[in-house]
């Protein structure tokens, strides 16, 4: 457990790049020392500048169903397809910022890549902590996949009760066209059932990988712009 | 006399850090005396900013308005640079639905040059902080 913890800080100081120290604080809330060069330096002069909004993405959902293919298709900007499975042991953890559409703003995700055999590991929970937003990805050519969507989406809500916590159901693999056995009108209706938003894509054909990421962003965006109001009209 | 605030900017303190930056909501709000204007946090926690004063001052309370905040932890530093923190405090806030949260922290005089500000977890993805004060008294030097 610990060493899953610290093995994760590592990956995410070599992943985060720039945002070091904010990652560093992420998972070390005891570390006592600032690395206070390495957060942004307040001061006049900013204006025009744009708003990064950072956020914890869960990417869950059963074994082999594209999880990691998704995360690495999307961090390599489609360069980089893994053929061979990989099972994810524990989790992996992805840095990549998205602007988000009609606006000068971005959403930087650390994608929390989990193992799908891990449904009801304690560890996947500990790790879970605080997120802002999910990512339930099922294949449309196994169905289990897609009933199981219901138990992952009761772990991941149960990490934020009391909390609105945006979410897309995404279906992979519409490259396998003979082989669907989930619907699109039935994995829709789940979700919207749910409140959850809904894409299908082929990550092997690179087709659609980046809509669960931009749809995301979009109400995570919104969520606070709301937030923002909200705080103006409390004084 | 009353004892000065010096979280003010116009007292001389100044921000030096933070972890979020929204330019049209930057940490300086915390400071101008005013709770309509508000910093807000734009990512994951914990999320801090530290407040330097031009001098050590002598804090006997430090107060914060802020809203959706958890877990808050007050820590001081009495070197010349940020670095070399102890806690002073931490503290569950209440949620306090639709109103500001206003907390005191008495503190048994103490000196320090720099406040820092943990919020270690929230009430939901992001924190408003609209002021921050603290008062004391100057230390002779
Ligand atoms: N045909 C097809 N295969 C895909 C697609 N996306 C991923 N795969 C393949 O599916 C297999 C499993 O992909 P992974 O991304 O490793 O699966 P995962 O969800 O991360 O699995 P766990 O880590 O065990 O939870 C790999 O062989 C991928 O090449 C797709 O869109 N179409
Ligand atoms: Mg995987």
């Amino acid at each position: 457990m610990s060493r899953a913890y610290s093995q994760l800080n590592k990956r995410m100081l070599k992943e985060a790049g720039r945002p070091v120290a904010r990652a560093a604080a992420l998972l070390r809330p005891r570390q006592r020392r600032v690395a206070a060069a390495a957060f942004p330096r307040i001061g006049p002069g900013r204006a025009g500048a744009m708003v990064k909004l950072g956020a914890k993405c869960l990417l869950a959902g059963d074994p082999a169903v594209g999880k990691s293919a998704l995360a690495q298709m999307f961090r390599s900007d489609g360069a980089h397809f893994q053929k061979n499975y990989t099972l994810t042991t524990g989790i992996e953890l992805l840095v990549k910022a998205v602007s988000v559409p009609e606006t000068s703003d971005s959403v930087e995700f650390f994608i929390f890549d989990s193992a799908g055999k891990d449904l009801f590991s304690e560890m996947l929970e500990k790790l879970w902590e605080q997120p802002n937003v999910l990512c339930l990805v099922y294949d449309i050519t196994n169905e289990q996949s897609f009933i199981n969507c219901a138990k992952w989406l009761e772990k991941l809500r149960a990490q934020a009760v009391g909390m609105h916590i945006p979410g897309v159901l995404v279906g992979n693999k519409t490259d396998l066209v003979g082989r669907r056995v989930v619907e699109q009108k039935q994995a829709q209706e789940w979700a919207d059932k749910h409140g959850l938003e809904y894409c299908e894509m082929s990550v092997k054909e690179m087709r659609n990988f980046e809509a669960p990421f931009h749809i995301l962003a979009k109400s995570f965006h919104q969520l606070y712009k709301e937030k923002v109001e909200t705080f103006r009209s409390l004084a | 006399m009353g004892a000065a605030d010096w979280c003010r900017s116009s007292a001389g303190a100044a921000l030096v850090l933070a972890t979020s930056s929204d330019p049209q909501h930057p940490a300086e709000n915390m400071a101008d005396g005013s709770s309509e204007t508000f910093w807000t946090t734009t990512g994951m926690f914990p999320q801090e900013f530290i407040i330097g004063f031009p001098k050590c001052v002598k804090i006997s309370k430090v107060a914060i308005q802020c809203y959706l905040v958890r877990t808050l932890r007050i820590e001081r530093s009495i070197s010349k640079d940020p670095v070399d923190f102890e806690q002073c405090v931490e503290k569950d806030l209440q949620h306090t639905e639709g109103q500001l949260q206003m907390e005191e922290f008495p503190l048994p005089d103490f000196p320090a040059t720099y406040l820092r500000f943990i919020i270690k977890s929230a009430f939901d993805h992001f924190v408003s902080v609209h002021r921050v004060m603290a008062e004391g008294t100057a230390e002779n030097t």
